[in-house]
């Protein structure tokens, strides 16, 4: 277990956790590898489309530069074809794999820049060890917000759209309802289904607390 | 039962990362799961305000498939794959009526089974409405027609590469399946124009030598000078099209939208949609920055400068009225460009209009436009017409294909 979490007692408080070896809702996992490995090139580009947005963005949370960080991704996903269909390796987890790679990636940029940076004359190791922190809490974070979106994408789109409504775009209940064109209650009730809703797909050991406003959690204050 | 205080003190330890006791676990997650959802004003998902940011910024990543398919052509290239000709299918969402009415019908494009089932159940409950066309109506597709400046005109065909014409001060091929411009001169005494069109049923894409891309949709055209001059680069643009522009502060980029209104911008992302018989100019920001003038020739007069997410919007007829829209949805606005239809929040007869122009048919309303019917979600575009006609039936849309006219009736 891993804890990834803010508190901030005095009014808004988020507190969650991960499962950081989620279970692979991938059942097909395997089989996708398999066909990887015979050169299927069609097996190829769904693991592609599945990984490239979320690699990306923990690239460029880490490196800063879009350009940079869609060449590392490409680098790395052209690696996962080239190792699985010609060398035969077979990955025991995709996700892992490839967020390793991309990992090892990044952290030989950063070396490499640090070099770079230091004066003439010096060559030193200096890739400091909080770059390593960095990079875990950059993986659990793009971790959290898969899950999350993850959630999103299970709700009907009604809910799913109430609940883009009120927790991304921060509109009122009153806001909401106008702009749908519908009834605050009926707002009210598409709400509360989603939350259940989450609340059933989240595995016990994730738990999101959304935020009530501040009256809930100062009453124990 | 614990008292608060208590409460708070598991739940300081657990976010310190101490060890709780199974009965400690059990009194925490009672807690937190026992907190009432009240429709509080202010409710956000992260107490920071960086991370909501963050997950916006993610998700958006998350859901921008066009940005992922480009990606998916330069590995594939890259790589080696096949050509394929026809498009990959997107994952399709399905499209029913909004607010609790249950008409959800399975993905049309899921393959021949489904396909069949739908068919079967079709013949059994709705006998007779459904006339199995003699003649598949197919989807759009890529290609255009490009009209050289002395009239002479090329049939662009996106699956062939090379050299479609040279001429004096740049040369232009085709490359990846797009229309790519490169000038030879750098400076030329007197322009030429090229105009590329596309017919209903057809959508293009084209570069031009500075880097600036631009997506046709069906029914549209752009004219252009074959090499920007002077001190602005200038284009021309009637029906629906998609801009990249690129960045270029020393040469302002103008588009003159339908002869009726005039788009100035500086480095930006944003769709034009410009159809004369869809009421308005609309032209929705994406990125960057542009000032949308109500006349042609603007410099100036009625304007309005866009934001990202903001729309301009200029009402037909003699006394044209130009609005900010706040709060746009984009994706619906430019998922023509990412190869799907999205009929969130618009009405029936719109999206009538844009089957119109994709699948060149004509829509004939024979009792009316039908009020009631709501339509909701996305699909992708390239599913042949008769398979989205049993998909309408099936959330109550009485209608038949008649060649190439589309028989609505209520």
């Amino acid at each position: 277990m891993v804890m990834l979490g803010q508190a901030k007692l005095s009014g808004r408080l988020v507190v969650f956790r991960i499962n950081q070896d989620m279970p692979n809702r991938e059942d097909n996992e395997q089989e996708l590898i398999h066909r990887i490995v015979v050169g299927d090139q069609k097996a190829m580009k769904t693991v592609f489309r599945t990984y490239y947005m979320r690699l990306f963005y923990f690239t460029l949370k880490v490196v800063g530069d879009e350009q940079e960080a869609q060449d590392l991704v490409q680098e790395s996903l052209m690696n996962f074809w080239l190792n699985v269909s010609n060398k035969k390796i077979i990955p025991e987890n995709i996700e892992r794999y490839l967020f390793r790679m991309i990992r090892n990636r990044c952290v030989n940029v950063l070396k490499r820049r640090r070099l770079v940076d230091s004066k003439e004359g010096e060559i030193q190791d200096i890739f400091a060890e909080n770059a390593e922190d960095r990079l875990d809490e950059i993986r659990l974070r793009e971790q959290l917000f898969y899950r999350i979106a993850q959630c999103f994408v299970h709700l009907t789109p009604a809910q799913n759209e109430v609940m883009t409504g009120i927790y991304i775009k921060g509109l009122t209940i009153r806001q909401l309802a106008d702009q749908l064109n519908t009834s605050p209650n009926n707002i009210r009730n598409h709400k509360a289904r989603a939350i259940e809703r989450l609340r059933g797909l989240l595995d016990p050991e994730l738990f999101i607390l959304f935020i009530m406003g501040s009256k809930k959690i100062s009453d124990f204050l | 039962m614990p008292t608060p205080s208590e409460i708070l003190g598991i739940l300081d330890r657990f976010l310190r990362g101490e060890s709780l006791s199974d009965s400690e676990r059990e009194e925490l997650k009672k807690w937190l799961f026992a907190q009432e959802i009240a429709d509080q004003e202010d409710a956000v998902v992260f107490s920071d305000p960086e991370w909501e940011k963050d997950f916006t910024g993610y998700l958006s990543l998350l859901r921008n498939r066009g940005k992922l398919e480009e990606e998916v052509q330069v590995f594939s290239r890259k790589a080696g794959f096949a050509e394929v000709g026809i498009k990959e299918q997107a994952p399709v969402r399905s499209i029913f009526r909004r607010w609790g009415w249950v008409a959800a019908f399975a993905a049309l494009v899921a393959g021949a089974a489904a396909y069949s089932f739908l068919q079967k159940n079709v013949s059994e409950s709705d006998s007779g409405w459904v006339k199995t066309a003699a003649m598949q109506v197919e989807p759009g597709k890529d290609g255009a027609i490009l009209t050289l400046a002395d009239g002479s005109t090329v049939v662009l065909d996106s699956l062939g590469n090379g050299l479609v014409a040279v001429q004096s001060g740049f040369q232009a091929s085709i490359r990846n399946g797009e229309l790519v411009y490169n000038a030879t001169q750098e400076f030329v005494t007197e322009p030429s124009y090229n105009t590329v069109h596309t017919p209903k049923g057809r959508q293009f894409s084209m570069v031009f030598a500075d880097g600036t891309r631009v997506w046709l949709n069906a029914a549209s055209s752009i004219r252009f000078p074959t090499v920007f001059f002077g001190r602005e680069r200038k284009v021309e643009v009637t029906g629906e099209a998609y801009f990249e522009i690129s960045p270029d502060a020393k040469l302002p980029f103008r588009v003159l939208v339908d002869g009726r209104a005039e788009v100035e911008v500086l480095g930006t992302t944003f769709n034009v949609n410009a159809y004369p018989n869809e009421g308005s100019i609309n032209t929705t920001l994406i990125d960057g920055s542009v000032r949308v003038f109500a006349a042609a020739g603007g410099t100036s007069g009625n304007s309005i400068i866009l934001r990202p997410g903001q729309q301009a919007q200029l009402s037909q007829g003699t006394q044209p009225e130009l609005k900010l829209i706040e709060g746009v949805d984009v994706d619906r606005t430019v998922a023509w460009r990412n190869g799907l239809f999205n009929f969130n929040n618009i009405d029936f007869a719109a999206a009538m209009r844009q089957l119109e122009r994709w699948y060149d048919i004509n829509v004939v309303y024979e009792n009316g436009i039908p009020k009631d019917i709501e339509l909701y979600g996305s699909m992708t575009r390239d599913v042949a017409l008769n398979d989205l006609l049993i998909g309408l039936q099936k959330i109550g849309v009485k209608c038949r294909l008649e060649g190439r006219d589309l028989i609505i009736l209520k």
